[in-house]
């Protein structure tokens, strides 16, 4: 449950193997896309997502939102008790199972252990947003997306504010005591001149990940899919919207 | 564009599975502001069992949505939203099991199936009456210590879950023939880790007013867990009391924007505990309400006269634990899973499972209206007969203000409409 992800119908229902996901994957392809009206689908979601969550909004509110959202896209046609009717499919659906886990919660207390600069906490929320734009919520738990998240804003600035200058006492990853994100940041400033006041001082990158118990292959492949999905996205936003919209044609036409 | 949703309706429609295929309904049980409860039998025998007798289930029917004479849908509430998502969680013996979830005609009936059982304020109840001509009718030791003791279970496994029930009462806890207590009714239940608000803002009220911690009768809008261990202090003492301890009255709320101070209930509890000092309450002074204790007048704690004087048992770490759940500072009261290890539950009679083991007591079977149960009855009807029935669990004050309050503002609909 709240307290152990394996115990929760998340992990238990919600995990797939990539196979798995292809076979829904097929499943999903004999109804057609338009007859599942995805604009009411989403609205019922939001909807739903939100009292689950603890701060639910009227129906109308959400109806108010998706018109606005939609409204250069063909507009949203649906009335309130259609939502609420869809709210029942879609808890079908669902199995009743409503409660998820997500990579936030561990994101926050990573980052804090680790003593994570301010800024890079910022870009890996940014990266988990992203991800939930992907498969990767299916694929992999989300304590394991977190991980994957704050990895790489650190990877990519090369690490340097993430090494341990005391590493040669072979103590420092386990002998430091937990910071926050804040103190994290502090640290980072007085790292070269002051490193022999043990309270001011990020952990060992490698070290830290080494120590982590969790599959670093899933990691890497997480990483990986998080850089395709940035690469496909600025493919997009250079081809010009003529070819892009030709493609949406072709996709409706089918 | 419906056309497509008609036809994926029809679909799931003909998939659905119906009630009476699994469960032959036998009668009705009690209603509240969510709907009513029916007692069942499953038709068919669970797979692997070898029990003779089959299943007994309790049904609780979410009311449809009206509006005027036509059933429409408003989405469902946020307390059957929250009771299904923690049931299909949840897993432990002292809490109630979601057998599963039905949702029936034209998808506007929910039903919750959850195993039938006896409800904790109906043996209260039955004592409380016999013991007005004979006061040795009073709960065994043994009894209560076993309810208390796997009540702390249930709530310890909760808390450690991060949830927080927030409606802890007689009427909500359950007891099986086998004497398992389980806990039920988690419409007000909610994970608390990190919320993304305070709780306040969810919920203007909780907990059913006899059982609501000061904290929260002082306006408090991030509490904690400890409001669970007060009510299950005051359980304790009903149990060994056949009354409730505070019975204080509700001050109804006029206004939807603000939460009436509950004096009277303050006074009740006062009567009993004395009025809180700093020395005590160490944030008291940081309560939002604070400056209306001026009004009170100092009063000594009558604890321990009230444990000699009015409660069935003598033990002396019996009145310890008692005191440790009524502690007034929620930071230094007992939390269930110390409550668990207390030397109250080392000493003789040392609780067990089975509350009921070896007791004299027969206790007459829950009320069941047979001749009602059709499931589709007009919720008038409903009302009607729950009124006839005399349950005490019904005319207790508070929770279903407690459940219109909660979701005024984030109006849901039906949970704020007056029932009857």
């Amino acid at each position: 449950m709240a307290a152990n992800f394996w115990a929760s119908s998340h992990g238990k229902q919600w995990l797939l193997s990539r196979q798995q996901l292809q076979e829904s994957r097929k499943e999903d392809l004999k109804n057609s896309y338009r007859g599942s009206e995805p604009y009411l689908v989403a609205a019922t979601c939001m909807y739903l997502a939100c009292k689950i969550e603890e701060s639910p909004h009227h129906i109308k509110s959400v109806i108010t939102e998706m018109k606005h959202v939609t409204a250069d896209k063909g507009g949203f046609q649906y009335e309130n008790h259609k939502v609420a009717e869809m709210e029942f499919y879609l808890l079908e659906e669902l199995n009743f199972n409503m409660i998820v886990f997500h990579p936030y919660r561990a994101l926050t207390t990573l980052a804090q252990d680790l003593g994570t600069k301010n800024e890079d906490v910022q870009r890996a929320w940014f990266i988990v947003n992203d991800t939930y734009k992907t498969d990767m919520c299916l694929l992999y738990p989300p304590y394991v997306i977190a991980t994957a998240a704050l990895y790489l804003p650190i990877a990519l600035k090369g690490g340097d504010q993430y090494v341990d200058n005391n590493a040669s006492n072979g103590n420092s990853a386990q002998g430091v005591t937990t910071r926050g994100a804040k103190r994290g940041a502090t640290s980072a400033a007085t790292n070269n001149g002051n490193n022999n006041n043990e309270a001011t001082k990020v952990k060992d990158i490698r070290q830290w990940f080494a120590l982590l118990n969790v599959d670093l292959d899933q990691i890497i492949d997480i990483v990986q899919e998080i850089i395709s999905l940035y690469e496909v996205w600025d493919d997009y936003n250079k081809k010009p919207p003529q070819e892009i919209h030709g493609i949406l044609q072709r996709l409706l036409k089918k | 564009m419906s056309s497509m949703l008609q036809e994926f309706r029809a679909k799931r429609e003909a998939q659905r599975v119906q009630v009476k295929d699994k469960y032959e309904i036998l009668g009705f049980i009690s209603s509240g502001t969510y709907g009513r409860v029916y007692k069942a039998q499953a038709k068919q025998k669970n797979k692997g069992s070898n029990e003779e007798k089959p299943l007994m289930y309790a049904i609780k029917k979410f009311k449809p949505d009206k509006e005027g004479d036509v059933t429409t849908y408003t989405g469902i509430s946020q307390s059957a939203c929250r009771e299904i998502s923690l049931c299909r969680e949840l897993s432990h013996v002292n809490i109630i099991a979601l057998q599963e979830v039905l949702l029936e005609n034209n998808s506007i009936h929910m039903l919750d199936i959850v195993v039938y059982s006896n409800g904790l304020q109906q043996i209260i109840h039955h004592h409380s009456q016999h013991s007005q001509h004979d006061r040795s009718s009073s709960i065994p030791e043994f009894t209560i210590k076993s309810f208390l003791w796997q009540l702390l279970n249930g709530v310890a496994y909760l808390h450690a879950n991060w949830v927080l029930h927030r409606d802890l009462k007689p009427a909500n806890i359950l007891v099986t023939a086998d004497g398992v207590v389980k806990i039920g009714d988690l419409g007000l239940a909610r994970i608390y880790q990190l919320p993304l608000q305070p709780l306040f803002n969810g919920d203007k009220v909780v907990v059913t007013i006899w059982y609501r911690a000061p904290e929260l009768l002082l306006g408090s809008k991030h509490y904690t867990k400890a409001i669970d261990i007060w009510a299950v202090g005051c359980i304790f003492a009903e149990l060994l009391t056949l009354r409730p301890i505070f019975k204080g009255e509700e001050a109804k709320m006029d206004n939807k924007k603000s939460v009436p101070f509950q004096k009277n209930q303050l006074t009740k509890i006062f009567e009993v505990l004395g009025k809180p000092t700093k020395e005590q309450w160490f944030e008291i002074e940081k309560q939002p309400e604070y400056p209306q204790l001026a009004s009170f007048r100092a009063i000594p704690n009558r604890l321990r006269e009230f444990y000699q004087n009015h409660c069935s048992s003598k033990s002396e770490q019996g009145y310890k634990l008692l005191s440790l759940m009524l502690e007034y500072d929620p930071i230094t009261r007992i939390t269930a899973e110390e409550a668990l290890k207390h030397p109250y539950f080392e000493e003789d009679p040392i609780p067990s499972m089975d509350s009921f083991d070896g007791q004299p007591f027969q206790y007459p079977s829950r009320s069941v209206k047979h001749d009602d149960n059709d499931m589709k009855a007009p919720p008038a009807a409903a009302n009607a007969s729950t009124a006839t029935q005399g349950q005490a669990g019904a005319s207790q004050g508070g929770v279903g203000a407690g459940r219109k309050h909660a979701h005024s503002g984030k109006d849901e609909g039906r949970n704020n409409k007056r029932r009857g």
